[in-house]
């Protein structure tokens, strides 16, 4: 096949225009040839391995692309779209941003649908078969007819600004990392709801200008921050994760917490059981177990087989109907956080630390719940036919929205962004209404028809747990454990018996010790 | 150091396509072209009479169009292909077919319209230019209606891509006579505002002066770069003596005289021109000298040249 000319839309070109726009006013400047065609006639011209969006990119003659940053996702971009922008084939991978609520260029609200056709905004793949003028491939008749204004080149200066930021953010490479377990915190990115928060500490002049303009909201954002110090590795930190009477002290606290909301908001009494018997044939055919009995025992199960071992902290969370719908495991919370940046490792003082672990636990409670409520309710939907039917379950961190924990570093500082002063407090919300008559026909369901499988039934008191109170659950769930229906899941029975020797001997000896430590 | 030449028929004088000589009426196409263009006339039409050169000229003065400020005019030259039907639809193809893109049997007029459309403001913005150039060769093959179709170009490219686009129809007047009255009718108004209202006369020689500043530059240009002059490489010795072809000028106007008297010609056509002093240049003088030049070499250099109709007629 001869080569034929294609052109490519230079006229619509913008600055900081998204791959989608390109796309799009590409498919416009060639409307007689289908988009195979003009792939095809791009993998000739292009001799270079790369998408047709780069090969685009390289034939309209050296113009260097505005990258963005790394965590604006440019494929899903175009679902937010200004109609103004859209009317005269202008798309920005910023307007993907979740904090940027108008555009900066008509000031109009970005939408995710398109108002003419109220369909929302096409993909580069819909874009040929959509036959909205606006939102499609319209004809240069179509677009004459429209009264389309340019804007003027300063009225990218927010764009310039915000790809400043963007190739900021690229430079960096922080991780955070966890010892035996997961950090919930998440680099806070151009994408992050908490990023208008981020930027207002370092807010230029004439960035703040465009605060105002395009209404970022700033939201209430609560801030903690601590000075890095420089480690050699990962394991620098380790000391605290290894004090088990103040792991144990740590959870004692938060779990008194939710005992008492509970308790004076809801009216409700806790339960803690084993649930290690419950599979999605169990949850049709009987009634729902409680959301926030449930919660709690696989929180407490999760946090208190975290000072043993990680063989245990694994094996607990290994639930039938999380095998069922796919869940591997759930968020473990971390007692000790590292960051670090290519071979560099830094940590936070103790006290930090200490609140950081204990805001952990709280989160990760919330995550437990998010679970629970989501299984009791998509519990409805599931027949005999369909039990493998997928439930969303909240897999990964991201998708759930009670992890609301953004850290960035600046200089020998580490910051940390979070929405909710306490996560507990969102509890109320979650919660579907006539709990406590659900709460008992269960209980009273599982003693007649699982009785050999729910052996581990503990009421927790109205009251705020003691340290030894809690040592006396701590060692009941110990040898719920090592009793012959769980070891199926524990790899190494060794290792918990001897975990289960030393909370024996530890909680004789300090009792004291873990009084003490609630302060935390 | 004078560069050899590898090979003497790569010599512009045997390739009528690298041959670029700057005519008399040439440079008064490019005034008018450009005062034009900076006074944001929207067309015009060049006239000319057959071979005068105007196609050349067209193709020598497209990379030239500058604006004021130096800047280039990105500019397309289409050719009108004779056609049974003279339909939008079909110059809609031609115009794609000369910007290489692709149509089939069943395209549609809008899409070729608005790929057309497209290359031109992409050469505008590759050129970083809001001014385009179309000259439409041969012109007079256009019928009104077909006209239409540029002023849909000229709309769409006005708004919203701020981009004027000026187009001069290149016409052979003898051709263009019935095309240039009609256009004049109220009913075509808006095509003869636009594009006919202003036209450029180009001619071929017209004097001996003419000849004498196209002569020249066979004395001036040189082939290869820094190379022997045009003369230079057919008569070497003649042209170290101090001889110089622009000196034939007077004896060439002359002999041509005649034959403009006898046949009524308007002027003398750069094709006929250069056809006939190549052919003097590169197989009379370069074999004989110069001092074997006289009028019979110029009657037979005019004869081949073409610029006579030939004599033999068909029998009936």
């Amino acid at each position: 096949m001869s080569e034929f000319g294609i052109n490519l839309g230079l006229a619509w070109q913008r600055p900081f225009e998204s791959d989608f726009a390109m796309v799009r006013r590409f498919l416009i400047a060639n409307p007689a040839q289908t988009w195979r065609q003009l792939r095809q006639a791009l993998r000739q011209r292009v001799d270079k391995p790369g998408s047709s969006v780069d090969a685009i990119d390289i034939l309209r003659n050296q113009h260097v692309r505005q990258q963005c940053g790394t965590s604006i996702d440019t494929k899903v971009a175009y679902r937010r779209q200004c109609p103004e922008c859209a009317a005269s084939l202008y798309h920005s991978p910023f307007f993907a941003l979740p904090w940027l609520s108008l555009c900066p260029l008509h000031w109009r609200p970005l939408t995710t649908t398109c108002p003419e056709c109220r369909q929302p905004w096409p993909s580069t793949d819909e874009l040929p078969y959509r036959e909205c003028a606006l939102c499609g491939l319209p004809s240069s008749g179509q677009l004459a007819k429209r009264v389309i204004v340019f804007p003027l080149p300063s009225s990218y200066q927010l764009f310039q600004e915000l790809e400043q930021l963007a190739r900021r953010e690229q430079r960096h490479g922080y991780l955070l990392g966890a010892f035996e377990g997961s950090a919930a915190w998440q680099c806070c990115e151009m994408m992050s709801p908490s990023y208008p928060a981020y930027l207002s500490s370092s807010w230029r002049p004439e960035l703040r200008r465009w605060r105002n303009h395009v209404q970022i909201p700033s939201g209430k954002v609560f801030h903690r921050s601590d000075r890095l110090q420089p480690a050699q590795s990962l394991l620098d930190f380790v000391y605290l994760a290894e004090n088990r009477l103040w792991l144990n002290g740590t959870q004692r606290v938060v779990l008194n917490k939710i005992i008492r909301l509970a308790n004076v908001s809801l009216n409700h009494h806790l339960h803690i059981a084993n649930y290690h018997h419950l599979d999605l044939a169990a949850l049709i055919d009987g009634p729902p177990p409680c959301p926030l009995c449930m919660a709690i025992s696989l929180w407490f199960m999760n946090c208190q087989s975290l000072p043993y071992h990680w063989t245990h902290y694994r094996d607990v969370d290994q639930y039938p109907f999380c095998l069922q719908t796919g869940v591997e495991g759930f968020y473990k919370p971390a007692p000790q956080t590292t960051l670090f940046d290519g071979d560099d490792f830094f940590g936070t003082d103790m006290k930090f630390q200490k609140w950081s672990y204990r805001r952990d636990l709280e989160q990760s409670f919330m995550l437990m719940l998010e679970i629970c409520t989501n299984l009791f309710r998509a519990r409805r939907e599931l027949h005999d036919d369909s039990l493998t039917k997928t439930i969303t379950l909240n897999r990964d961190l991201g998708m759930t929205r009670y992890f609301d924990q953004y850290f960035y570093r600046e200089g020998d500082h580490f910051h940390l962004l979070y929405r909710e002063r306490s996560p507990l407090a969102r509890i109320p919300e979650l919660l579907p209404k006539g709990l406590r008559r659900v709460c008992s026909s269960y209980r009273e369901y599982a003693r007649e028809h699982a009785q050999q499988f729910y052996n581990f039934h503990q009421p927790l008191m109205d009251g705020a747990l003691s340290a030894t109170q809690y040592g006396q659950l701590a060692r009941s769930f110990m040898q719920y454990l090592l009793g012959t229906e769980y070891t199926r899941y524990v790899e190494n029975i060794n290792l918990l018996t001897n975990a289960y020797q030393y909370l024996n001997t530890t909680l004789d000896r300090n009792t004291g010790g873990l009084t003490s430590l609630t302060r935390w | 150091m004078k560069t050899a030449i590898s090979n003497i028929y790569e010599h512009p004088l045997f390739d009528e396509l690298k041959l670029r000589l700057d005519t008399p009426a040439m440079t008064a196409l490019r005034e008018a072209l450009l005062q034009q263009l900076w006074t944001g006339a929207t067309g015009g039409v060049v006239l000319g009479h057959a071979r005068s050169g105007k196609t050349t000229a067209i193709e020598q003065l497209g990379p030239e169009l500058v604006m004021r400020d130096q800047r280039p005019i990105p500019y397309h030259h289409f050719t009108v292909p004779p056609r049974d039907r003279q339909t939008i639809n079909s110059l809609c193809r031609s115009l794609c077919i000369s910007t290489k893109h692709r149509i089939t049997n069943h395209s549609k007029v809008e899409p070729m319209i608005d790929s057309v459309l497209h290359h031109f403001l992409d050469q505008c913005c590759r050129a970083q230019s809001d001014r385009f150039v179309l000259f439409v060769d041969e012109g007079q093959r256009l019928s009104l209606d077909q006209c239409r179709l540029f002023t849909e170009f000229y709309d769409v490219m006005r708004n919203p891509h701020r981009v004027l686009l000026t187009v001069f129809f290149v016409v052979n007047i003898d051709e263009a006579e019935h095309l240039l009255e009609r256009v004049k009718s109220n009913a075509y108004a808006h095509i003869y505002g636009r594009f006919f209202h202003q036209l450029i006369a180009f001619h071929g020689l017209r004097s001996e002066a003419d000849v004498r500043y196209c002569l020249k530059q066979y004395d001036q240009l040189r082939y290869p770069q820094g190379g022997p002059t045009y003369t230079e490489a057919f008569l070497p010795n003649a042209v170290k003596r101090g001889w110089r072809l622009a000196s034939l000028s007077a004896d060439l106007w002359r002999v041509y005289r005649d034959y403009q008297r006898r046949y009524h010609i308007p002027s003398w056509g750069m094709q006929y021109f250069v056809a006939a002093v190549n052919v003097l240049l590169t197989d009379y003088l370069s074999k004989k000298g110069p001092k074997a030049f006289n009028d019979k070499i110029v009657h037979n250099a005019i004869q081949v040249s073409g610029l006579i109709p030939s004599l033999v007629q068909v029998a009936s």
